[in-house]
């Protein structure tokens, strides 16, 4: 069989030999004959090439059904006798022709050659962009079905350009758009969130040209919550987002977007996080009328927050970057603010945030404040404050004179968290005022090392508070570096120093 | 090589991979962007524009919707849009198809490449994946347990 021609397409292309003999125009390579010229029934078939016609028959896939009847045995005898005809095709052209015609040979193995045609995967060997045009011009619901044919398809189908999550490119089939128009969406929701979350689990399209979430049916959209991740945001309108609540928006650079046209729109958020975003100079929160949380971590670019809104309830910063000046005009249901801060604001905290937020309950404040020896702590007026946290304050050593002046600012205070990192200074006994607690009832202390003037504050705070429940002491003094731990001599040195002065089960060394 | 009919017309000749020639309008060539670069690169002027990835069979088809496509106005769209279907019916089955579409891949002729793709889709559109393997002789390359682990990624489109 050398002498018939390649293509595996089927075509009718003369032998070899043949094709030497024309002068062809065409450049060296390109595999070119006249028409006409040869006999038109000289025909490659690509598994004769690859060796006996049972053994390709057996490997092949499953044959269609009209393709069943196929009887290799025809092309088996076609195949010597073909051999002969084609050595003699050159010198009698009309020879084989002839052969064929009267044993009615073309009819049967032309329809066979086809069907064997047929039984190749032609569409699977299409190249990727191709295959991702016609996977591209089905809806969403087919796509997937699609990918799961093959590896091929799989690695294809979700890779397409387009990724538009609405009924019709999800739910509906041939058969449902027979059905009246008023198909209750109610039933799709649950489905909706599901499969969203699947395909976007699945998609590895690194050319996502246009993502449609659209309203789920119009007025039915009940999308609560949104998260965004690395996203480029399009316009949203007024009624786009009706329920949204939650909105979080991670590693996205907010700050060439109007950002108060889009809060605006947004009537109906109660959450909003900030996360690793890099956020517009001025950040104004006023348009959110219904927020009550809002949590910026380690977001970059802003410079000054300006918060009045009735409804907030927790305002929280966290990571690098979270010290700035915020302008907090009106929050009146305050209760939870964490923030970082700077010697500069101290005045501002502890003279006018009791004013401005009556209901404060939690206060964390994060920073290289002297809050604790600042003159005005005396004054504050935080008498909700139930919770402190105070994290790396510069001056704020374990000692008693700072333990005292706490306490005595924060006559409600239940839980008290207090990271510091203390060299053993001198201890100063001036000021320190007779003073007991009386509701404070957690405290940890961490970044402990367990030096006599830190021994000596928490025997301070175990002596002079009435229903302590519980005494936390850690080594690190952050999250970061929680697993360097005191070793167990110096767990059990704290523990015999405290014992005598706590009931059972109150202190815990870490 | 370059004629000139009497309308002034600039016929250029295609030649398929198994050497058949098409003399066509140039303004009808140019619909591929393919051929168009290759007349603006100055190719045709000298002998026939070989087409090395088109047989002859498929070249008549594909000049055949460009030659419908450069006379039609837009103002016949709907009659245009009637002969397109005809068009992809006369290529009765995937092979054909598919065939077409290699060409209007390599030809770079989007309305066609659109318009296969469509026909291509609509076959597999609201079949389920035996179907669709059957049809095409897909290989299923899934072992079990891959199979059962892609079927599960993607419950929702099976309910």
């Amino acid at each position: 069989m050398r002498d018939t021609v390649l293509d595996h397409r089927g075509s009718l292309v003369p032998p070899l030999h043949h094709q030497r003999k024309l002068q062809s125009p065409l450049p060296a390579g390109v595999v070119s004959a006249r028409s006409g010229c040869g006999s038109p029934l000289s025909w490659r078939i690509p598994m004769w090439e690859q060796g006996d016609v049972s053994e390709t028959d057996s490997s092949s896939p499953p044959l269609p059904p009209r393709t069943r009847k196929f009887r290799p045995g025809i092309l088996k005898r076609l195949k010597p006798a073909a051999q002969v005809f084609l050595v003699y095709n050159t010198i009698f052209p009309h020879l084989l022709t002839f052969f064929l015609f009267f044993f009615h040979l073309p009819v049967a193995s032309l329809h066979h050659l086809r069907c064997q045609i047929m039984a190749q995967d032609l569409i699977s060997e299409l190249p990727d962009d191709v295959l991702l045009l016609i996977i591209g011009k089905l809806t969403l619901l087919d796509s997937v079905r699609a990918s799961t044919l093959s590896h091929r398809w799989n690695r294809i189908c979700f890779t397409r350009s387009d990724l538009v999550f609405d009924r019709s490119n999800m739910f509906l089939t041939p058969h449902s758009h027979k059905l009246p128009g008023s198909c209750d969406c109610r039933q799709y929701e649950g489905k909706f969130v599901r499969a969203v979350d699947q395909v976007l689990r699945s998609y590895q399209g690194r050319n996502l040209r246009s993502f449609k979430l659209p309203n789920f049916e119009g007025s039915k959209a009940n999308l609560k919550s949104l998260r965004l991740v690395a996203c480029l945001l399009g316009q949203c309108s007024p009624d786009q987002f009706r329920c949204l609540q939650t909105l979080t928006v991670v590693c996205t650079n907010l700050a060439q977007y109007d950002l108060h046209g889009m809060f605006t729109c947004l009537l109906t958020l109660k959450t909003l996080k900030f996360d690793r975003c890099t956020l517009p100079e001025e950040l104004s929160l006023s348009s959110l009328t219904q927020l009550e949380n809002f949590m910026l971590m380690s977001s970059a670019g802003v410079e000054l927050v300006e918060i009045s809104n009735m409804n907030l309830v927790s305002f929280q910063c966290v990571g690098t970057y979270c010290i700035f000046p915020f302008a907090l005009r009106r929050a009146p249901n305050l209760k939870r603010l964490r923030f970082g801060a700077t010697t500069n604001e101290l005045s501002w905290i502890l003279y006018h945030l009791p004013k401005h937020c009556p209901a404060l309950q939690s206060l964390a404040i994060s920073g290289f404040t002297k809050l604790i020896k600042h003159p005005l702590l005396g004054t504050a007026n935080f008498c909700k404050v139930k919770e402190l946290c105070l994290i790396h304050d510069e001056a704020s050593q374990f000692a008693i004179v700072n333990m005292n002046r706490l306490l005595r600012a924060f006559p409600c205070l239940q839980e008290l968290e207090f990271r510091a990192e203390s060299p053993d200074l001198e201890e100063e006994k001036a000021g320190v005022k007779e003073y007991v607690h009386k509701r404070l009832k957690r405290v940890v202390m961490a970044g402990f090392h367990g030096t006599p003037s830190e021994i000596e504050c928490a025997i301070y705070l175990l002596t002079h508070t009435t229903v302590l429940e519980r005494l936390v002491i850690h080594h690190p003094w952050d999250l970061w570096h929680a697993d360097i731990s005191l070793s167990k001599e110096e767990r059990e040195k704290i523990c015999e120093r405290l014992q005598p002065f706590c009931k059972d089960g109150v202190l815990t060394v870490h | 090589m370059s004629i000139t009919t009497e309308n002034n017309e600039k016929m250029i000749t295609l030649m398929s991979s198994d050497g058949e020639e098409f003399v066509v309008e140039e303004a009808v060539a140019a619909q591929s962007q393919t051929i168009k670069h290759l007349i603006e690169d100055g190719c045709s002027t000298e002998g026939s524009i070989p087409l090395p990835n088109v047989t002859g069979r498929v070249l008549s088809e594909v000049i055949q919707y460009c030659k419908k496509h450069s006379s039609s106005d837009d103002k016949e769209e709907k009659e245009l849009e009637a002969w397109d279907a005809e068009f992809v019916k006369a290529a009765d089955d995937h092979v054909a198809l598919t065939d077409l579409m290699m060409a209007a891949n390599f030809l770079d002729i989007k309305g066609l490449l659109d318009l296969v793709a469509q026909t291509l889709a609509n076959m597999i559109t609201g079949k389920s994946p035996e179907e669709v393997r059957r049809m095409w002789n897909i290989k299923n390359d899934f072992t079990p347990e891959e199979a059962e682990k892609v079927r599960k990624e993607n419950q929702w489109a099976f309910e």
